[in-house]
């Protein structure tokens, strides 16, 4: 029986090698899950409530779901938010299990609002100044616990003694900045938290699949500035105001990612969601140009570090994946790693055979709603069209919420008996 | 007469596909004062542009940006038209009750299909999101809508979309009206599984589907 450390050694390899296509001694079985632990083990009480207000139950759950399933990474995809803090900075693009009113279930993951958080008229005040955007309006429109921000501007005009900081005697400024003090000491304890999980995972032999993460810039100005709606109408409208807006996200975020150059982790592989580049929403014109060409930069950048983007596209990609292709071709083979919640994963494998590590493939559809044989006719299709040669790894189409038990006992079964 | 008539009504398909509101505006004036009748300027002027804009969405020739602009050069072509369809006693080809399922606080999907409804000519009842079976059930009594078109875009609220159809056919509502699934976790498979009448990929496919499903119904009546 090899010990832990064997163990971790063993399954990053075999994880590794299928990244940089090689064959691994075996498919590597590594699917994200988020609430499905919770469900799994109700007799422990987690919940998604837990995950953001008592880590200790939050992590005893996905721990049961990595000894009794053994899978080859630490699986578990999000947790270990910061609810305490969210309960006094407010965030308002969100919804939260735990909010004080919430009509969310203690089971139910949060939840993201669309909202303009930027005015389509406001563009040129943020490419004109992003820091005072961010501080006077951004900040607090975006969070109701620091709206004493948008009066927080320092003046240096007769700036005798400290007068320039004379602002900071609004009751309201005062109330939004120490907020953010208390934040960042809460959020210091919930890293160490996370810390802790991902040491304590790493000493049961699970490594973890990304160590950072990164956004398109044009889901960051889509998710947090403009909302989908307004940004659709953007790109009919205004895409050249777009194109200023991502470029401005790339550089802010090549900026911290960078610094990541000599990071002393585990594992460097950054988590990329991919949000509104599916098919149907954009032009291929306007994918090219207002969605890659920003993004291609940050991939470059975190390939010219060492570390492997975790491309994680949601929905439908069948218009765009030949193009993903050519783009991830400029790169060494190997260098990026891509997932698919849709499509015909035979042709994708053959697609990015030699360019990039596939996975996903099992519907979390048939995970909760479907039989077991179905689960084992689909893992059965998967390995026999993706496995070999690596460049795959078996995953679900998503981070799994709900799923019957027998079929996650399927699914892993039937990958490591195939 | 005829040939201007024409000219007037494919013109108006044309500024529809091309979302141009000010060239619209102007061609509806020009088709109300050359006594081209209301009806006939939304249906085959304004709805058949938006209908081929549906079959080029589907073709990938044109994305949501363009259909959305259009549906909103639309609504506003419908709402000049109102006082003259009013006169003449055209009614909405019909009536649709939108909503994100209860536990799913997501507005976008739902949004979406109901712009792209509306530039199809089918006027909306926007329930909000958080929607329980009661609330549907209720807004069905009331609003009476040929179609209920019904968003989750959470794998957790997947449920929830066949426990709002269960639970109107336990109140015995079921069968008035014609109900539509759609967000990003529901598949075309798990629409059939829970006995939905329709499902579509996407917004734009959504309204044109729900435009059919209109349509068939009058011919049947």
């Amino acid at each position: 029986m090899p010990n832990n450390e064997a163990l971790y050694e063993t399954r990053l390899k075999r994880f590794n090698d299928a990244v940089a296509l090689k064959e691994p001694d075996r498919l590597p079985v590594a699917p994200w899950v988020d609430g499905l632990p919770y469900a799994l083990y109700p007799e422990i009480g987690a919940t998604h409530k837990s995950a953001l207000y008592d880590y200790e139950k939050a992590m005893a759950a996905h721990i049961r779901f990595h000894e009794e399933f053994q899978p080859d990474a630490n699986c578990t995809n999000s947790m270990f938010l910061n609810g305490p803090a969210a309960d006094y900075l407010k965030p308002t693009m969100m919804d939260w299990p735990g909010r004080a009113g919430t009509p969310l279930p203690d089971s139910s993951i949060y939840q993201m609002f669309e909202i303009e958080y930027m005015k389509e008229s406001e563009y040129d005040e943020l490419l004109a100044d992003y820091t005072k955007f961010i501080f006077n309006k951004y900040l607090p429109r975006s969070f109701a616990g620091l709206e004493g921000l948008s009066g927080f501007r320092i003046d240096p005009s007769v700036a005798i003694m400290n007068l320039p900081l004379a602002p900071l005697a609004a009751p309201e400024v005062q109330a939004a900045l120490e907020n953010l003090i208390r934040y960042g000491k809460d959020q210091a304890k919930a890293n160490e938290a996370f810390g802790a999980f991902v040491g304590r995972m790493i000493g049961l032999g699970f490594p973890p699949v990304f160590t950072s993460y990164a956004e398109a810039p044009f889901d960051v100005l889509s998710d947090y500035f403009r909302g989908t709606l307004g940004t659709l109408y953007d790109q009919a409208e205004r895409p050249e105001k777009i194109r200023a807006a991502c470029g401005l996200f790339a550089g802010i975020q090549k900026e911290r990612l960078a610094s990541l150059k000599d990071a002393p982790l585990p594992v460097k592989r950054v988590f990329i969601p991919m949000h509104k580049g599916m098919d149907g929403f954009i032009s291929d014109e306007q994918y090219r140009d207002l969605y890659w060409e920003p993004f291609h930069g940050i991939l470059k950048l975190l390939v010219d570090i060492g570390y492997t983007p975790i491309i994680y596209t949601e929905g439908a990609y069948s218009t765009r994946v030949r193009f993903i292709r050519e783009k991830l071709l400029e790169f060494p083979p190997g260098s990026c790693m891509i997932h698919f919640e849709k499509g015909d994963f035979a042709e994708l494998k053959k697609l990015f055979s030699g360019v990039a590590c596939i996975f996903g493939g099992v519907p979390m559809q048939m995970l909760e709603f479907g039989t077991r044989a179905e689960v084992v006719e689909r893992v059965k299709y998967l390995v026999d069209s993706c496995a070999a040669g690596g460049g795959y790894i078996l995953d679900a189409s998503g981070a799994i919420e709900n799923a019957k038990r027998e079929n996650i006992e399927a699914m892993f079964e039937t990958a490591r008996s195939a | 007469m005829e040939k201007g008539r024409t000219k007037v009504l494919e013109d108006l398909a044309d500024a529809v596909e091309r979302g141009k509101l000010p060239e619209m505006t102007e061609l509806l004036a020009k088709g109300l004062s050359g006594g081209i009748r209301a009806e006939s300027l939304l249906n085959d002027g304004l709805i058949r542009g938006m209908m081929r804009l549906g079959v080029k969405f589907k073709n990938h020739e044109v994305f949501v940006p363009d259909v959305l602009v259009a549906s909103r050069a639309l609504k506003k072509g419908s709402e000049i038209l109102r006082p003259a369809l009013s006169g003449e006693g055209v009614a909405p080809i019909g009536v649709a009750v939108v909503a994100t399922v209860k536990g799913d606080l997501h507005d976008i999907g739902k949004t979406l299909v109901g712009i792209m409804f509306e530039g199809v000519g089918i006027r909306v009842v926007d329930l909000g999101v958080d929607v329980d079976a009661e609330t549907l059930g209720k807004a069905i009594i009331c609003h009476k809508p040929d179609i209920v078109a019904l968003s989750a875009l959470l794998n957790t609220t997947l449920n929830q979309l066949a426990e709002a159809i269960s639970a109107l056919d336990r109140a015995g509502l079921r069968r008035r009206v014609r109900i539509m699934v759609g967000g990003s976790p529901v598949t075309e498979e798990f629409a059939a599984r829970i006995g939905a009448d329709g499902y579509a990929d996407d917004a734009v496919t959504a309204a044109q589907t729900a435009r059919n499903i209109l349509e068939q119904a009058r011919r049947e009546r």
